[in-house]
């Protein structure tokens, strides 16, 4: 031990150094968000909860080809069309990764990951997603211009024009 | 750059992997069943009986100085070949920059095999998940002992009969169904609103 | 029977059981400890997987657990709540469950990730298929991983919770 060292010891001199540190960066601004009030801006491309897209008319443009259903790497999506053209689409949210390959594969864009991500819930039933509750999803986080311009920049999705695709021969699900 | 141009001429470049196939081929004549080649990339097929010596060969001889056991680990061919398994080595020389592929067979009914601890020491956990994961035995190996599974699991994973979503519940490890059991039994004493 | 039960006016909600009804006494208790509890809730440090890094995030000073009074405890016997970051392998159950049973009473479970909740993609012989399956999960919180914001949103779904709980302090709970 030098004589550095006990001078050092003796007069505390690092512990006001910290403390000085703490001193001044108590008239810092706080790097802290006070996350109920105030948010982080969404970063470009967030794959947020899922939504159903709607038509200007209103109408769902999925299809059920089941394609999403057959790429989802978790098995998390149920797609079914009955006899009598009701269709069935569920997501199964808690199972689900977030890697978007339904909106990829999508030939109509009829599937969206919005930017939504305050979802929990008490319940796994309160976060499973039925067709009404993804229709009602795209209302809430999708529809306007700002939903569409998203969409579009960071899904490119295969066809361009957003119109009702015509009716094709439905998925009928997959055997059990 | 530099680090690699003087290593090409301290030492001289690697051998053609199929002039390696050849000299394990003139060396254990009776081993060798086959030599493959896809995609550039030549595999020998040897027997399992002299494996050990086939790679303690591969290590010393001072001409092809294998000193890196990059990957061991083991296919399932199960219904495709008539050998069902087999153990695959990928060597590599730091010293002469070339790399060659061991495949031995390990038939289904005597799943056994030498151990390659005492060439390379490298190949000790690697062995244990290829036991835990195929149930391949590799006798003379140290620390004989399943790695990622626990102890008293039955059945071997990556086994191509073996069903992905595992044993049916009843069969299920014991350590985990007693759980369920104790956290069954548990339950009148939660609070509930 | 001590007490005469028409008395002090206790009401049977089923076979054999009286309780006293909810009085100013009652109720005013309740709001204090719950208003207590709901305001240091202290999770265990326990990750299991990727999840866990987004656990550390969301306790780190950009988000702040701590303006909560959300402070990450060492030992689960200093504890009130359990965050299942991650994958529960069927080896790990055991330790998850152990780590729930030393928390002492009041205690809550958050589950965290689609593989706490359901397994996620997953669906092999390892994975637990959903830690609800030993555990009485109070909060689901979905993503892969969740975004910080969204643990710190199922965190006061679970403050709620506690805010709504009746008599929970007293021994005839």
């Amino acid at each position: 031990m030098t004589v550095r060292d006990i001078i050092k010891r003796f007069t505390f001199i690092e512990i006001f150094q910290g403390m000085a540190l703490t001193l001044r960066k108590m008239f810092s601004r706080a790097v802290t968000i006070q996350y109920p009030k105030e948010r982080r801006p969404i970063a470009p491309g967030f794959r947020g909860q899922h939504a159903l897209a709607k038509n200007p008319d209103g109408k769902a443009k999925c299809v059920s080809c089941g394609l999403c259903a057959t790429i989802c790497p978790s098995q998390c999506i149920y797609v079914r069309r009955k006899e009598d053209g009701q269709e069935n689409y569920e997501v199964d949210v808690l199972r689900c990764i977030f890697c978007g390959f339904c909106v990829e594969a999508c030939p109509y864009g009829a599937i969206v990951l919005t930017e939504n991500y305050e979802y929990s819930g008490y319940t796994k039933e309160e976060i499973y997603l039925t067709r009404s509750k993804l229709l009602a999803n795209w209302d809430k986080h999708m529809a306007g211009k700002k939903g569409e311009e998203y969409f579009r920049k960071f899904w490119r999705p295969m066809s361009g024009d957003f119109g009702t695709p015509p009716a094709q021969s439905g998925f009928k699900g997959k055997k059990e | 750059m530099a680090v690699t141009e003087v290593r090409v001429a301290l030492y001289p470049a690697g051998i053609d992997p199929k002039e390696i196939a050849e000299k394990i081929r003139e060396k254990f004549p009776d081993q060798v069943v086959d030599v493959a080649e896809f995609r550039d990339q030549i595999s020998v097929i040897v027997k399992k009986d002299r494996i050990i010596p086939i790679l303690r060969y591969l290590h010393d001889d001072p001409l092809l100085g294998f000193d890196h056991l990059q990957d061991l680990t083991a296919a399932d061919y199960l219904n495709k070949k008539d050998v069902r398994f087999e153990v695959v080595y990928n060597l590599l020389s730091t010293r002469y920059r070339h790399r060659i592929r061991i495949r031995a067979q390990v038939p289904e009914n005597d799943p056994k095999i030498g151990s390659c601890v005492p060439v390379w020491a490298g190949a000790n956990w690697h062995e244990r998940e290829c036991y835990d994961m195929f149930g391949i035995e590799f006798s003379g190996h140290p620390d004989h002992r399943r790695i990622l599974m626990p102890e008293d699991w039955e059945g071997y994973p990556l086994r191509k009969d073996y069903p992905l979503k595992g044993p049916e519940l009843d069969k299920d490890w014991p350590g985990f169904t007693d759980v369920l059991k104790r956290s069954k039994e548990l339950k009148e004493f939660e609070w509930e609103g | 029977m001590l007490l005469d039960t028409s008395a002090v006016g206790l009401i049977e909600v089923e076979e054999g059981t009286k309780i006293l009804p909810p009085n100013i006494i009652i109720t005013s208790f309740d709001k204090i400890i719950n208003w207590g509890r709901l305001s240091s809730i202290w999770p265990t440090t326990f990750g299991l997987a990727c999840c866990a890094i987004e656990m550390m995030a969301a306790g780190a000073s950009h988000y702040d657990f701590d303006r909560f009074g959300i402070i990450f405890r060492g030992s689960p016997r200093q504890a009130d709540c359990v965050i299942v970051a991650g994958t529960v392998t069927k080896k790990m159950a055991p330790v998850v469950r152990r780590v729930y049973d030393q928390i002492p009473e009041p205690r809550y479970v958050v589950a965290m990730g689609s593989c706490a909740c359901t397994g996620g993609v997953f669906r092999t012989y390892s994975t637990v298929q959903g830690c609800d399956s030993f555990l009485p999960v109070d909060v689901y919180v979905p993503g892969c991983p969740p975004r910080p914001e969204t643990l710190l949103e199922g965190m006061m779904l679970l403050q709620e919770k506690i805010r709504k709980e009746r008599a929970r302090w007293s021994p005839w709970r």
